[in-house]
């Protein structure tokens, strides 16, 4: 496993050791004061170290490749996608401190400069907008997938897995065109675009089995390794997701909606960790020809 | 028309042999090139399945293999021909030159023919 991989699953793991300390606590005493702490200052600094180093990792992986090169393009919109995900996860942030008090002062400078629908914006950017970009770059993938004969049809358990999300997604397209009715106020632009994730991210699990098909039929190298954290990556995110949705229906009793939003972590980590082992396998040539050198 | 004319005289100037092969040991020089060429070929393209292979061949093989398992993965090579002995640099190039950009494949070519 290259290095910069194990670093960033280690950096989890602690995470997540000391998340799991702050959710026994709650469990225990029934307080959310630790909890809360955990997710607002550790959750939101392990969001933004993970995005931002997904994003320079992907921008290290774009320069390794030319100008004419069709990967290129793919992790130029790779590039793109952490980076919306960093701004969202920044902006959301950003809101979550507006009203933290400063000494000495009865209410937050944030409070009074930043505007109010910051939060919105930063679920657009760093939800459907990234995806978009995700989508193409692993339109991309595919494309260069299919070109060498590496792409592999979809089985039958991948259809009725297709199947089921597009029964999904239309059960919930039944439940938003109840709420576009008359009876109901129009709803705001950011909201609108919000419900496009769902179509969006059915779309990316689809590519995603897809990829994941063809890394199995080369076998696991690290390039292969890459496309593969892309996978958990979206099926992560799906079920973080869903539990949003099962959150939403009451169907989860309030002690285990706390675990849930700990998935995120997990989906963060295998988004950051995918360029590792693309930028592992390309210097790896380099780098093993400097060790032998010396 | 006259640009065609320009190019045959060209290519008559530059590659004599081309137009009329050297006698072997005529030109040692030429014979030493073709040699060469010979050479770096075979490596390049491998030995065709039937054709037993030489000791070099066989050993840059072993070598672009085990480059190919860990950058790709360990099945790439069925993926790329027919049978385990006829991958060779020409027909992982494109696989590889893909998924690693230009830079990485040129590096990772020198490895496969230099390493010792």
């Amino acid at each position: 496993m290259p290095r910069l991989v194990v670093w960033i699953w280690r950096a989890c793991a602690i995470h997540y050791a000391i998340g799991m300390a702050a959710y026994f606590h709650f469990l225990a005493t029934g307080s959310y004061h630790y909890l809360n702490l955990y997710f607002l200052i550790l959750g939101t600094l392990f969001f933004l170290l993970t995005t931002a180093t997904e994003f320079f990792l992907a921008i290290e992986c774009r320069a390794g490749f030319e100008s004419d090169e069709p990967m290129r393009t793919a992790w130029s919109f790779i590039s793109l996608a952490s980076l919306a995900r960093f701004a969202g996860a920044a902006l959301i942030s950003l809101d979550h401190w507006r009203f933290a008090k400063i000494p000495g002062s009865t209410t937050s400078v944030l409070a009074v400069i930043l505007p109010r629908g910051l939060p919105h914006i930063g679920e657009v950017i760093g939800g459907p907008l990234a995806m978009v970009f995700l989508a193409i770059a692993l339109s991309g993938v595919l494309k260069i997938q299919h070109r060498l004969r590496i792409l592999r049809g979809l089985r039958l358990t991948d259809l009725l897995l297709i199947g089921f999300i597009v029964a999904v997604m239309f059960g919930e397209a039944v439940n938003i065109a109840r709420y576009l009715g008359p009876a109901y106020p129009s709803p705001p632009l950011t909201k609108a675009i919000l419900w496009l994730s769902d179509p969006l991210l059915g779309l990316l699990l689809v590519q995603a089995v897809l990829i994941h098909r063809s890394a199995n039929r080369v076998g696991l190298g690290l390039i292969s390794q890459c496309w593969g954290m892309y996978v958990i990556a979206i099926v992560t995110t799906l079920i973080g997701d869903a539990s949003i949705w099962a959150v939403g229906e009451e169907l989860l009793p309030e002690k285990l909606v706390a675990l849930t939003w700990y998935i995120w972590f997990f989906a963060a980590a295998a988004f950051a960790s995918a360029p590792a082992y693309q930028l592992a396998a390309m210097k790896l040539a380099v780098n093993e020809g400097r060790i032998r050198r010396r | 028309m006259e640009r065609r004319r320009a190019k045959s005289q060209i290519d008559k100037s530059v590659s004599p042999g081309v137009a009329a092969p050297a006698q072997q040991g005529e030109d040692p020089v030429a014979d030493e090139l073709s040699r060469k060429m010979l050479s770096w070929s075979s490596l390049w393209f491998g030995s065709p399945g039937s054709v037993d292979p030489s000791e070099e061949q066989e050993r840059v093989r072993q070598r672009l293999l085990s480059w190919l398992e860990r950058c790709i993965g360990r099945k790439a090579s069925a993926v790329l021909t027919n049978g385990v002995e006829d991958v060779s640099l020409a027909t992982s190039t494109p696989l590889l030159t893909a998924f690693l950009g230009r830079r990485a494949m040129l590096e990772l070519s020198r490895r496969v023919l230099n390493e010792p």
